[in-house]
């Protein structure tokens, strides 16, 4: 699973504010745009602060029985900070909705 | 994993008791059935029992997906039901997946799919090898989930993936307003639909069954009722599609001698079936009661299914005719079991019929009256009814006997619903008449023996039913006092015969005397004649010889005769008289 998770910016966990986890379906195209959009979201906003780990099912369908995931692609907020849901449903191709997911309403473009 | 072509239908039996007769043999296998039915008719019991089964009977292990309970709390439901899914578990024949979505704490952004729901599944199926799958109920994604396009064409995908992937699948169903199901998963299962329901009728429910369809089967298409117990489901079949119980030549008797002629003096066959219908007090009850005391007296076990007398008072009325069923009951040989039609539904009935029969192994039972187990049931429901317990009694070898209470305008119309079910039916009637209500009895039909044609009238008597002739008047059967009036008369009539007949004997003794008189006196004149006749012919002899003296004496006289006597006769002619 080691192999598939992609920890993009090492960062202490003291540090974070937000683990982040991504269950994808192999490389589908949705699967593939549900991580352009969280990489692109956390590297320009959640910068040293976040962790994201990306599972892919076909790889580990246990998981996925573990984190009660049916639909792909599923976003999972590990570590729950006040305001933030636990799970995003869909490619994330819908920033404002990704970002309110985040708890990033305030701190986005007005 | 391409499902084989078959050239017929095969199918994976449930091991639900009774419901792999009604579909022939189980449902459709590697293909999905749905179940569908309202809140708490059964749906996710019978898709558990259809895994256990197949698990612990059919070595088919199973995957149970739930999406509305966790597995512990299945565990925890049915293992009143004797299911231990926790053991299945741990042996590797079960798996449980309780698919838990909170809609509350779930934001969607852009598409998505079930690919989750997917591999989990197949995760589940092959980790232990699975056949069955269960998906309990898979509607509920419409509740967590809001792209309704998207869930749709994933049930879509998840049926024909079920089919492709080989696996004999149970999918549930709630029933929506005007549809089968709320989402219409019905759509898209259609290979075989079962519809669950239960029913409250006249305050007592009734679980039924049906199958709205089996494509490429023939299947039952009724209402069947079936019953949740301690051992799980059990349909009840309306009828038994194979009619293979056997069929036993010996006969028993009624217990009433005069009934037992009628049945060409021998009884009913065992194990048949009998009805007796009639009108209230025409003594349907005493009949039944006068087969158990006979079966009782040859030392069977039998079982009186009483829905209007409580056993003490059934007792004490029978005693009146001379019955005394209570020392059968101090034997252990009669089992009296009273209770109010009412108390149960009509399933809860049948299934405590199943477990007594079971529990006496009686050879008799008697179910007074039958009809009071559908108040205001119609003829349909009685004809099922009927059915149903002359099935189950057949196929535990007991003779049955039932009571029904019958309207005698409507007798035509039960003849319709129940003629065809029972062995052996008697009629009793009341019939009025000379201000009288007397009761009488025929044999409506009797398979397999010759029976009597007769009407006869019944007593009850301090020493039991007793029968009587019937004798026809001018105006019908004569009954009651009628009868015993052309009883009399019919006494007073031989009477009058034998008295004809001495006459009639005396006079032909007369004349017979009087001809023998007759002849003596004809005798007489006969020997009179006969003595005439040797008189006369005496006479002429001694004519003649006086004439031959006389000839002779002339010829001597004449000279013409020698010393010996004898003329020489020179010519004959001289010589003739």
């Amino acid at each position: 699973m080691e192999a598939n998770s992609i920890s993009s910016r090492p960062s202490r966990a003291q540090n974070r504010t937000h683990d982040l986890r991504l269950y994808v379906a192999g490389s589908s195209p949705r699967s593939l745009r549900a991580v352009q959009n969280v990489k692109r979201i956390c590297e320009n906003e959640l910068a040293g602060k976040y962790s994201l780990e990306v599972v892919d099912i076909y790889q580990d369908p246990r998981r996925a029985t573990e984190d009660q995931v049916i639909a792909i692609p599923t976003l999972i907020n590990i570590k729950q900070a006040p305001g933030v849901l636990r799970r995003l449903i869909g490619d994330l191709s819908d920033t404002s909705v990704l970002r309110k997911g985040l708890g990033l309403l305030e701190a986005g473009p007005a | 994993m391409k499902e084989k072509s078959r050239p017929r239908l095969s199918k994976a039996l449930t091991g639900i008791s009774g419901l792999d007769e009604i579909t022939l043999g189980g449902l459709p296998r590697g293909r999905p059935t749905l179940i569908c039915g309202g809140a708490g008719c059964g749906k996710t019991l019978f898709g558990l029992e259809f895994l256990v089964r197949g698990a612990t009977k059919f070595g088919e292990p199973g995957v149970c997906i739930s999406f509305e309970e966790s597995g512990h709390d299945l565990a925890m439901n049915v293992a009143s039901l004797g299911f231990d899914l926790e053991k299945l578990q741990r042996t590797k024949k079960l798996v449980i997946d309780h698919i838990y979505i909170d809609k509350s704490e779930i934001a969607e952004t852009g598409e998505y799919d079930l690919e989750g729901l997917f591999i989990r599944l197949d995760a589940a199926i092959n980790s232990i090898g699975a056949k069955r799958v269960l998906l309990d109920t898979p509607e509920a994604l419409f509740a967590g989930l809001s792209d309704v396009g998207v869930l749709r064409s994933e049930l879509r995908r998840l049926f024909g993936w079920l089919k492709e992937k080989g696996v004999t699948a149970v999918i549930t169903g709630e029933r929506g307003v005007g549809t089968l199901t709320r989402h219409g998963l019905e759509e898209y299962v259609s290979d075989c639909v079962i519809l669950l329901d239960h029913r409250v009728q006249n305050d007592a429910v009734t679980r039924r069954l049906r199958i709205l369809k089996y494509r490429g089967s023939t299947h039952g298409t009724n209402e069947y009722p079936f019953l949740i117990d301690e051992h799980g489901i059990s349909v009840l079949p309306v009828t038994s599609l194979g009619l293979t119980h056997g069929a036993s030549k010996e006969r028993i008797s009624t217990g009433i001698a005069g009934l037992d002629d009628m049945l060409s003096g021998q009884g009913y066959f065992r194990g048949s079936s009998i009805l007796a219908t009639g009108a209230a007090g025409t003594g349907k009850t005493t009949m039944g009661a006068h087969f158990v005391d006979a079966a009782c007296q040859r030392g069977e076990s039998a079982i009186l299914f009483a829905f209007e007398e409580s056993p003490q008072q059934l007792i004490r009325n029978m005693r009146s005719i001379g019955l005394d069923l209570g020392r059968w009951v101090k034997k252990g040989l009669l089992h009296i079991e009273a209770a109010r039609p009412t108390a149960f539904g009509l399933e809860m009935h049948l299934v405590r019929m199943h477990h007594l029969l079971a529990e006496y192994k009686a050879n008799v039972v008697v179910i007074d009256p039958i009809s009071a187990l559908l108040p205001g049931g119609s003829a349909h429901d009685v004809h099922a009814l009927v059915l149903r317990i002359v099935d189950f009694l057949k196929q535990s070898g007991a003779t049955g006997f039932f009571t029904s209470v019958a309207v005698e305008d409507d007798m035509q119309s039960t003849a319709l619903s129940i003629s065809s079910l029972v062995d052996t039916w008697i009629l009793l009637r009341n019939i009025e008449v000379n201000g009288e209500r007397n009761r009488v009895l025929y044999v409506l039909k009797s398979r397999g023996m010759a029976h009597s044609n007769q009407i006869r009238e019944f007593l009850l008597t301090p020493h039991g039913v007793q029968l009587r002739d019937v004798y026809l008047g001018p105006g019908g059967v004569l009954t009651g006092s009628a009868r015993v009036a052309r009883e009399a008369e019919e006494r007073r009539e031989l009477l009058r015969q034998r008295q004809s007949e001495k006459d009639r004997q005396l006079s032909v003794k007369v004349a017979l005397r009087s001809l023998d008189a007759k002849i003596a006196e004809l005798q007489a004149e006969k020997e009179a004649r006969e003595n005439q006749l040797i008189a006369a012919i005496g006479e002429n002899e001694q004519q003649k010889a006086a004439l031959l003296a006389e000839r002779d004496s002339l010829r001597r006289s004449r000279g013409m005769i020698d010393s010996s006597g004898r003329s020489p006769r020179p010519n004959g002619r001289e010589s003739k008289p």
